[in-house]
């Protein structure tokens, strides 16, 4: 019995030999309940065996033992593992029927698989024994051959030579063997966009970049006075190696005014223009109609126009309906929904007047740039040189940036206590007093980043629809009124800018009179004791936030706004004036950098005291900030015994009041 | 049904091993090698027991050869970039790897059917909705208890459970998918792995 260790052994064999048990029996007879259970379990698992038998059964051996020399020839390292009955069994192909032709030979060559089939033609990987590479075969199906003329098959192959592009697949030849009229192509190693799409949504990024190859694939077949007619996901690929992107399959085009196909619509319901459905001839337009079903398709999966039937397809085009692509994906940007409404507009005269003109759209879309398309392509990501160039970039950028600020904090500061030009700041001081002063800016500038990166992670978990409203009134008030819009941006950044300058003008107006009268009374002075630090800290975070957004509107609205603008270059005095104004703030928050918060060393001279603000060559130059008339001294160093002058190891700010 | 068949023509003159599935790992080295034909090779070898595999899987509506074609292809497809990092000890690893894949790929398109609406696809047949073969002789409740057993045993016992059960292989198959040296030995692998899961599926659940 089951229960024991023996039996169970010998069941379980039983079980993995697929003997046949009789399971109602077994388990009657189980002695009790822990028995039966192990009983049912191993009943369960003899099931799923003979399940899967019953498939292998069911003819799917005889499907597998397709054969042929030919696939011995081609892998010959491969085959022959023996079988179940012990004849020497080749690895099957992948092609549901058997191979055409003799011994799956079509002339010169060898037919690996079945890759792909239509209505009247399919289509095998070969192998070119000539050439040694591996092709493409299309062949027309011998069940076809009462309904299509082979010559058909041979009109598609005449289409594709016809056309020599990187994009479109290119015919080798044609020819007929064993009866069977065929033509053969390269081969792509690579997985069509109808698989690409059942895998997940393009972005618009990915979805531009096969749009663009698509376009200059047609733009060469229009060139070549041909009309695709059937441009789908499923007729066109991308090569796994490099990610290129190949149009195939030319069985429904027809030459530009050639009506030898008859006037119907030709091609998948779902691509096919308004005006095909009505019964009009295909022109180049209802190809970019096409492409832009293709473009919609790939980012949402679904169709602009769908319906249970062509009847109610045509129907669903008559009242004019369609699923705008906004409403499906409402993330999308403007520009890029642009391009496909209009390519797929009902009215073919407003859609693209060619293929090059809607690709030129495409590219030249910065909000819609096209972005390298992961998945399985292996296009080379970016090299060291790039990451060199970049980094070299930002470098630069910074080492300006810190040198500017740093002479701003050194200028204002000299202009201020009227230092004389032989002791101002060299570069390295320059440099440093920069890097001081950049410092808290770029920790602010990173912490807004961040902060506006969270709010944009936020903003994907509410409801599309919750966002597409806001956007889409925004999208369309800058649509209507661009400039006006860019003159609000330049405002509010100026009214802000000055709201700050008048919120801290205690700070310009302190160092002013400085600069006009040098005895102005301690009292006077204390917002650039150190004890006000805190005022400065608050100054600088704000004026670190104003600049990040006035340089995220330039950076990111700016562009968005020429673009929708009649003229976009009139826009350019809003966005030359908000960048100034950027910068004037940043600068303002800097100047008061060195009276606040530089610590000089402390001197005794004469028994008074003194800070050494600056040196030049032998000299020092040394101030009193504490003393009634706030004296600079000009002190040569080898004086500096002779005139009781002492440098201590201790500093302190310039203002700050001695203990 | 023993089937311990001899190993006759086609082996490897060094192993005595049928050239064929020891070159699997060979492919796949190649295939981690940038190799594209061996890409081609290896898919050409993974699909056509899977698809035997796929039908006792697949409902009704996706049954037919073209669907259970594109289906496996599909997922066979969308599983060769994983093989980049993938280390096979042996055929059988890659076979078990393969299958997973292809079983995850069914659920995924199944999910997607019932979730899209009825009449949105002008080009789709209507479809089917019911149950697999295999749901359909163990209820979907056994299928997951044995899923799920299945899934603790070792990588070694799954793959033989695989290969013999699902995958329908002859011993001999198993035991140059496993890396056992005969047939025996491979029938006692699969002996012991069903053994082990037993174990697992009675420490697992309740009554069956």
């Amino acid at each position: 019995m089951p229960g024991e260790s023996d039996d169970l052994e010998k069941l379980v064999e039983s079980v993995a030999d697929g003997e046949s048990i009789d399971w109602d029996e077994l388990e009657r007879a189980a002695p009790n309940e822990e028995s039966r259970q192990i009983v049912r379990h191993l009943r369960l698992v003899a099931e799923v065996a003979d399940v899967h038998r019953s498939q292998v059964d069911n003819g799917a051996l005889a499907e597998d033992a397709a054969v042929t020399a030919a696939a011995e020839s081609i892998d010959s390292g491969l085959p022959a593992i023996p079988g179940a009955q012990g004849q020497r069994r080749v690895w099957p192909r992948i092609g549901s029927d058997p191979l055409p032709g003799n011994e799956g030979v079509w002339g010169h060559l060898l037919l690996v698989r079945k890759i792909g089939e239509g209505s009247f033609g399919e289509v095998y990987q070969a192998h070119d024994t000539w050439l040694d590479h591996p092709v493409a075969l299309k062949l027309l199906k011998r069940e076809a051959e009462a309904r299509v003329q082979p010559s058909q098959l041979l009109h598609e192959a005449r289409k594709l030579a016809r056309v020599r592009h990187v994009n479109v697949v290119t015919v080798h030849g044609a020819d007929r063997h064993n009866g069977r009229v065929g033509f053969w192509m390269d081969y792509i190693d690579g997985e069509t966009l109808a698989s690409m799409v059942s895998k997940g949504r393009l972005s618009a990024g990915e979805a531009v970049s096969v749009g663009q190859e698509v376009c200059r694939a047609l733009a060469a077949v229009h060139q070549a006075k041909l009309i695709h007619r059937d441009v789908k996901a499923q007729n066109v690929m991308r090569a796994f190696d490099g990610g290129r992107i190949i149009l195939m399959d030319f069985g429904a085009g027809e030459f530009v005014g050639d009506r030898s196909l008859g006037g119907r619509a030709q091609g998948t319901p779902l691509y096919l223009a308004p005006e095909l459905l009505r019964g009009a001839d295909a022109t180049v337009r209802s190809d970019i109609y096409a492409v832009g079903v293709l473009m919609y398709h790939l980012v949402t999966g679904r169709f602009p126009v769908e319906a249970p039937s062509q009847a109610a397809l045509v129907e669903a085009h008559a009242r004019g309906e369609r699923r705008r692509l906004r409403d499906e994906r409402a993330d999308l940007p403007d520009s890029f929904i642009a391009i496909v409404e209009r390519a797929i507009d009902p009215n073919p005269e407003r859609r693209y007047g060619s293929a090059g003109e809607m690709e030129a759209k495409l590219s030249g879309e910065p909000a819609t740039r096209p972005v390298p398309v992961p998945l399985s392509s292996r296009s080379p990501g970016p090299t060291i040189g790039d990451y060199a160039k970049r980094a070299t970039a930002v470098a630069a950028v910074v080492v300006a940036l810190t040198g500017v600020l740093g002479f701003i904090a050194a200028r204002a500061f000299e202009v201020v206590l009227r230092i004389d030009s032989e002791f101002a700041l060299g570069l390295t001081g320059i440099l440093v007093l920069g890097a001081q002063a950049l410092l808290p800016f770029a920790m602010y500038w990173v912490l807004a980043a961040a902060f506006v990166g969270v709010l944009s992670g936020l903003r994907l978990l509410l409801p599309r629809r919750l966002m597409a409203t806001p956007r889409r009134a925004l999208a369309s008030l800058a649509s209507v009124n661009a400039p006006g819009m860019a003159t609000i941006i330049f405002l509010s950044g100026a009214t802000l800018a000055l709201t700050l300058t008048w919120r801290y003008w205690e700070v310009f107006s302190v160092l002013w009179a400085l600069r006009q009268d040098p005895l102005l009374p301690s009292a006077a002075l204390s917002i650039l004791n150190p004890a006000s630090r805190p005022v400065h800290a608050d100054y600088g975070m704000y004026s670190a936030l104003l600049s990040f957004f006035l340089g995220l509107a330039v950076w990111r609205w700016f562009p968005s706004l020429e673009k929708r603008a009649e003229d976009g270059s009139a826009l350019r005095p809003m966005k030359w004036g908000t960048i100034a104004i950027a910068f004037l703030v940043v600068a303002m928050a800097v100047a008061p950098r060195r009276a606040v918060w530089e610590s000089f060393t402390i001197a005794s001279f004469e028994k008074r005291p003194a800070l050494v603000i600056g040196t030049a060559g032998e000299y020092y130059l040394l101030y009193a900030p504490d003393e009634s008339n706030r004296p600079r001294f000009r002190v040569s160093k080898k004086d500096a015994d002779a005139m009781n002058l002492q440098l201590t190891a201790e500093t302190r700010a310039l203002f700050e009041r001695e203990p | 049904m023993r089937d311990t068949t001899m190993q006759g023509e086609g082996t490897s003159p060094l192993s005595g091993r049928p050239v064929g599935m020891t070159s699997t790992i060979d492919l796949l080295d190649r295939f981690k090698q940038g190799d594209q034909e061996a890409v081609s090779l290896l898919v050409e070898r993974s699909i056509p027991p899977l698809k035997r595999w796929a039908r006792g899987r697949l409902p009704q509506w996706a049954r037919s050869l073209a669907e259970t074609q594109d289906l496996v292809q599909n997922a066979v497809l969308r599983a060769l970039p994983h093989l980049k990092t993938f280390e096979a000890r042996h055929p059988g690893a890659l076979q078990a790897y393969l299958r997973q894949a292809v079983d995850n790929h069914i659920k995924d398109e199944i999910r997607k059917v019932r979730a899209r609406p009825a009449a949105e696809s002008l080009s789709e047949e209507q479809e089917d909705q019911g149950p697999s073969p295999l749901e359909l002789a163990i209820g979907r409740e056994g299928l997951e208890r044995y899923e799920a057993a299945l899934a603790k045993l070792r990588p070694i016992d799954q793959e033989a459970i695989i290969a013999r059960c699902e995958l329908q292989q002859s011993y001999d198959e198993i035991a140059i998918a496993l890396g056992k040296p005969s047939a025996d030995a491979a029938r006692m692998a699969v002996v012991r792995a069903i053994r082990n899961l037993l174990k697992a599926m009675s420490d697992g659940s309740g009554p069956p």
